[in-house]
């Protein structure tokens, strides 16, 4: 049942997790490579104000598409694990399965997580094991921004999941999940900004957050589960 | 026989509008029970929430004594549903789709499926979503009676489905219940399918379930009056069980349930020149049951006319 539940779930995500892996390796490649790649046209989206001088991950561009990215692949994870099944009657197939509704949603909510995490953790270990090889300057401190980012996309992914199990109009309340979350990604950005730039601080605000936001939209979530009509 | 299913004063408001109203039913373990009602009549509505796909406003519903919206894994195993459409993941292959659902079940057979997948020679290898509407509703009945379900829900079977593709499909539904003594609830406006299948009928109209008796003493039941007049039909006055009453010309078309000496009384002392009874088929005495100007009475209320639904 677990085993069935969770191929299911990554076969309905895997072409959106493939694509986002195929955008993420060109952010790499480009991060590696920028006087090079940058005369490729498909990569000088990425290289636009890259110099070799730069510091990957500190004083470079890599952080600021790799925001963007990343929160395209939360979003569109997100809505597709619930849209999805919304439009086209698969709920009231998958929800008489014998098993727990919750129980259901959590294989859910965990193979999106997981899928999202660990696409979206790619490009830095991608990158460490490129500069571990070839005697390049890594530290795991220079990549506190981008797991600060890593980190947000979880409540940009929850916001969106709940956007897409709620029932009710897009131009609306339905949305107002996934732009909560959204309102609330930059707020966390900002807040990382204002305290120490070490990993203890990173780890006890990242707590903080997971706690207040993270756990608010996961009730959400079991709530709507819960109480919403299937149709 | 103990009841399977029982609803009690099952209600859905969507909004203001009322899609079912004061739901009262029971289905007893073995029989197959036909939910009649023509579209919008809140037939998949009362399903959803049979099923806890649905939240009733008001009332409970029922099922191997559990509340529906409460089922518990085991008790949801020995309840097969087919939803209207036949929703499954089109990605799959039907061999996926069999491996997938499996996977819940602690009793399935594989020999039954393959049997009935080799009846509509369906290739595991093949795709839902290359199949016909008819194929997908083969494999979602597969599907479906592999995990040997006490009690099948299908919601609409046949909607869709081409005569021959019908016929096929509601033959093999019957095997299947004559296999074991299973509880069968099925909703359905094509009569001729539910004349064929269920000893038991329910005819929701409106949200309201309107009768609730054996099929064939349904059909027995509704009549067809017509009175000839020399010259223009007079008022037609208050009359107990008349369903509808429509002037054609010189004639008086009346649809009675329960035509007795009372009634032809009362006709004949409205001086018609002729009075001719006419029996129905099931789907003509659903669809004048259904469709008159006065649907709306408690026809087959003899002691508690008042209540909503009532039982013969």
């Amino acid at each position: 049942m677990f085993k069935a539940m969770v191929w299911k779930e990554w076969r309905e995500i895997r072409g959106i997790v493939l694509l986002a892996l195929a955008v993420y390796a060109m952010l790499v490649v480009s991060t590696i490579q920028p006087q090079v790649m940058g005369d490729l046209m498909v990569f000088s989206v990425f290289c636009s104000g890259n110099t070799p001088s730069d510091l990957p991950f500190v004083n470079d561009a890599f952080t600021g598409h790799y925001w963007w990215i990343s929160l395209a692949l939360a979003l569109t994870l997100g809505i597709r694990q619930t849209c999805n099944e919304s439009s086209r009657g698969t709920y009231l197939f998958l929800l008489h399965r014998p098993a727990s509704r919750r129980w259901l949603f959590w294989m859910k909510l965990l193979v999106g997580l997981a899928a999202l995490l660990t696409c979206a953790a790619a490009p830095v270990l991608i990158y460490a094991v490129w500069a571990v090889r070839h005697a390049m300057l890594f530290e795991w401190p220079m990549t506190l921004g981008f797991w600060i980012c890593w980190f947000l996309m979880i409540p940009a992914y929850l916001g969106a999941f709940l956007t897409g199990i709620r029932p009710g109009r897009w131009i609306g309340t339905r949305l107002l999940p996934m732009v909560a979350a959204l309102v609330c990604v930059p707020i966390g950005l900002e807040l990382f900004d204002i305290v120490p730039q070490n990993l203890t601080s990173f780890a006890l605000l990242a707590s903080a957050l997971f706690v207040v936001l993270d756990v608010g939209l996961l009730l959400a979530i079991f709530f709507v589960v819960r109480t919403r009509d299937y149709a | 026989m103990p009841d399977v299913i029982v609803t009690e004063n099952l209600t859905k408001y969507y909004g203001v509008h009322c899609a079912v109203s004061g739901l009262n039913l029971r289905v007893a373990q073995g029989s197959v029970y036909g939910l009649l009602g023509r579209n919008g009549a809140g037939k998949t509505t009362a399903i959803k929430m049979l099923l806890g796909m649905s939240h009733p406003s008001y009332g409970r519903a029922e099922l191997f004594g559990e509340d529906a919206l409460r089922l518990r894994p085991a008790t949801r195993a020995r309840i097969a549903y087919l939803a209207e459409g036949h929703p499954l993941y089109r990605w799959m292959t039907i061999g996926e789709a069999v491996d997938f659902t499996r996977a819940f079940y602690d009793r399935w057979s594989q020999r039954l499926l393959t049997q009935i997948l080799d009846h509509f020679e369906l290739s595991p290898k093949r795709r839902i979503r290359r199949l016909s509407r008819g194929q997908q509703a083969q494999v979602a009945l597969a599907l479906a009676v592999s995990s040997d379900p006490e009690l099948l829900i299908l919601d609409d079977p046949t909607l869709g489905l081409d005569t021959v593709v019908r016929r096929d499909f509601l033959e093999s539904l019957i095997q299947i219940i004559q296999r074991r003594g299973r509880t069968i609830l099925f909703s359905s406006h094509i009569l001729g399918d539910v004349e064929r299948v269920a000893d038991r009928i329910g005819i929701l109209d409106g949200g309201v379930l309107r009768v609730d008796c054996p099929t064939d003493r349904f059909k027995q039941s509704v009549r067809k009056v017509v009175l000839e007049f020399d010259l223009d039909p007079p008022e037609m006055p208050p009359c107990p069980r008349l369903v509808s009453c429509h002037r054609v010309g010189r004639r008086l078309e009346l649809v009675v349930v329960d035509f007795d000496e009372e009634h032809r009384r009362q006709f004949e002392s409205l001086s018609p020149r002729s009075i001719e009874v006419m029996e129905f088929n099931l789907e003509d005495a659903f669809i004048e049951y259904t469709r008159g100007p006065r649907r709306g009475m408690p026809l087959f209320a003899t002691d508690e006319p008042e209540e909503a639904a009532t039982h013969v």
